[in-house]
């Protein structure tokens, strides 16, 4: 039995491809859109703790032992959020440049303004200057980063397609 | 009218075809998704998976217990580069220079 397929078949056949590629780069987004609102708060929440507490006056052994605590508990906690999904799209349809910068960009927003705020509160006397350095860290987290690491990981529509 | 290199008789069939090209755009998708998405009852996608991973095309993985109980699918290496093959020889019979990843799904 030899199979036979014309060119209109064949074109069927790509344009159930590129349909499948676009269902899943639409679910991807769907589901960090419908999911993030809880992590971003959480993560938001979890952030303030940690530099309110990093920010206090501690040795640097106690930071460092936060900081891998931090780390500890945030990135299984990520990995978690991420097997909830019902589809993870394949590397290949990922914007890799566009979502590693954005990643950057938010990542480091966050970083700059800790490290700044508290180099800044360091010279002022206002009271209780880890709270408000936590309190500036978690704003620009919820406001600017998280909007940022949303849309890199939702830069899963194949290069050069309309959005 | 020719079946090129590449050309993969076992995913060709539509509903086959449309399941391996959306494990293709995903490193895996759960067994409810790929239902929903394509509209296919239980039986319907079992019996399309179970052929799939006969041919060592893709791998099931069962995670959880009780309620939260799910079932993963991925493609394996050997069936990505079938998938990719297959696609490769329906550009050839078509004749056209666009390629999936930089085309436009349609909805």
């Amino acid at each position: 039995l030899v199979l036979v397929v014309d060119r209109e078949q064949a074109g069927a056949g790509l344009e159930q491809v590129l349909r499948a590629q676009g269902q899943v780069a639409d679910a991807a987004e769907r589901e960090v859109r419908d999911g993030s609102r809880g992590e971003r708060w959480s993560t938001a929440a979890a952030l303030w703790v940690f530099v309110a507490i990093i920010g206090a006056d501690l040795a640097s052994w106690v930071e460092l032992v936060l900081i891998v605590v931090f780390g500890a508990v945030m990135i299984p906690w990520g990995v978690r959020n991420s097997r909830k999904r019902k589809v993870m799209p394949h590397r290949s349809q990922y914007q890799g440049g566009r979502m590693m910068a954005l990643w950057l960009l938010g990542a480091g927003l966050v970083g700059g303004t800790m490290l700044l705020s508290g180099w800044l509160l360091g010279r002022t006397e206002l009271p209780v200057p880890s709270l408000i350095q936590a309190t500036l860290t978690t704003l620009v987290f919820v406001f600017l980063s998280a909007p940022l690491i949303e849309r890199a990981v939702t830069s899963v529509r194949p290069a050069g397609s309309e959005r | 009218v020719t079946t090129p290199a590449g050309f993969d008789e076992l995913i060709h069939p539509s509903t086959r075809l449309a399941v391996v090209a959306l494990l293709a755009a995903s490193e895996w998708a759960e067994f409810a998704f790929v239902r929903n998405t394509l509209e296919l009852s239980d039986s319907a996608l079992s019996k399309q998976l179970h052929t799939l991973e006969e041919a060592g095309y893709l791998e099931l993985k069962k995670e959880g217990v009780g309620r939260g109980r799910r079932t993963r699918v991925r493609l394996t290496r050997r069936g990505r580069t079938a998938f990719d093959g297959h696609v490769a020889a329906l550009r050839a019979i078509v004749g056209s220079t666009a390629t999936p990843q930089g085309g436009r799904a349609t909805r």
